[in-house]
């Protein structure tokens, strides 16, 4: 997990606390390109009790879709929860707490078509 | 993934803004840009959406109900290319949207707790929505377009703890869904959905 950052104009590492908080929605560009080796894949992530955070894998392929089990990828510490996915890479964004404060972002590695996803 | 792989992310403070950054994935990790404002844009709860000609669409909560935002990313840098706010102002309160080559699709909830979809297309640096309805009851809403078919699936709170789940089929030709049946499959809360 690594928290978003900026650098500044020497190119120093700094940490960017946000001062507030809220949605954070990623988006992936080129979301296509990896496709053919993850089939029909789709990620769902949620908030939890605790501050705990759980994802499901989906396969939008089928008819009605088919939803994998709940994977919980953050045990405390996690909440509004947004994901993106291009193929095989997932990445995900959350707050660290309920309000104002930082910005975590995750990125994982799905596995193949018929195995579970891992948000390394 | 390759090199190509970007990444804009939105967020809000405590004040009455949009921000961004744009991120790069590369090894395990995003290379994220500064932080920049998104021009125009006083509002909360921003969701964006980025297709491969970095064409740019965010739905935001601002004063008066959702607003919107279409641009045009360049660098790590998003112009505007449209108007903000549009008919929804009126139908949504938080929104989601999900873009699959020119076609934008977009969920909204409202104070009622009606959930509005809507389904357009990028012109000219704008979008032009050619369909709405509504679909279900909830609240926070998230959409995705599955990336090999027609197929959109949609996730919402019921409000009561537990998440559902609505399916629909995406038609190109005239810019709308065919809305399935939704079913529960988890309790929890704040459900995003990627494809």
């Amino acid at each position: 997990m690594g928290y978003i950052r900026g650098r500044t104009a020497a190119g120093v590492a700094l940490a960017v606390t946000l001062a507030a908080a809220l949605t954070a929605v990623v988006v992936l560009r080129s979301p296509q390109q990896a496709n053919a080796a993850v089939g029909s894949r789709l990620i769902e992530v949620h908030q939890g009790g605790d501050g705990d955070l759980w994802y499901h894998n989906v396969a939008g392929g089928t008819s009605p879709p088919t939803w994998g089990g709940s994977v919980r990828y953050v045990a405390g510490g996690g909440f509004r929860p947004a994901v993106a996915a291009n193929g095989s890479v997932v990445v995900e964004a959350h707050q660290r707490g309920t309000g104002v404060g930082e910005l975590a972002a995750m990125v994982g590695l799905r596995k193949s078509d018929s195995d579970l996803d891992t948000v390394a | 993934m390759n090199a190509s792989g970007t990444i804009v992310v939105c967020y809000d403070k405590a004040s009455n803004q949009v921000y961004y950054r744009v991120g790069i994935v590369a090894g395990g990790h995003v290379d994220w840009g500064a932080e920049q404002t998104l021009e125009n844009a006083a509002g909360v709860t921003p969701s964006v959406a980025l297709n491969d000609s970095g064409l740019v669409f965010v739905v935001f909560t601002g004063v008066m109900g959702t607003s919107e935002f279409t641009g045009r990313l360049s660098g790590n840098t998003i112009a505007r290319t449209g108007s903000t706010g549009g008919m929804n102002s009126r139908k949504g309160t938080v929104g989601s949207v999900a873009v699959r080559q020119n076609t934008v699709v977009e969920v909204l909830a409202n104070v009622s707790g009606e959930l509005w979809y809507r389904v357009g297309a990028f012109s000219n640096g704008d979008v032009n929505f050619a369909s709405e309805g509504l679909y279900d009851f909830g609240a926070n809403p998230s959409i995705a377009v599955e990336p090999n078919t027609r197929k959109v699936i949609e996730v919402h709170e019921d409000g009561d703890g537990q998440l559902w789940t609505h399916p629909g089929m995406l038609n190109f030709t005239n810019n709308d869904i065919s809305w399935g049946t939704q079913t529960q499959y988890d309790w929890g809360a704040k459900p995003a959905i990627a494809g």
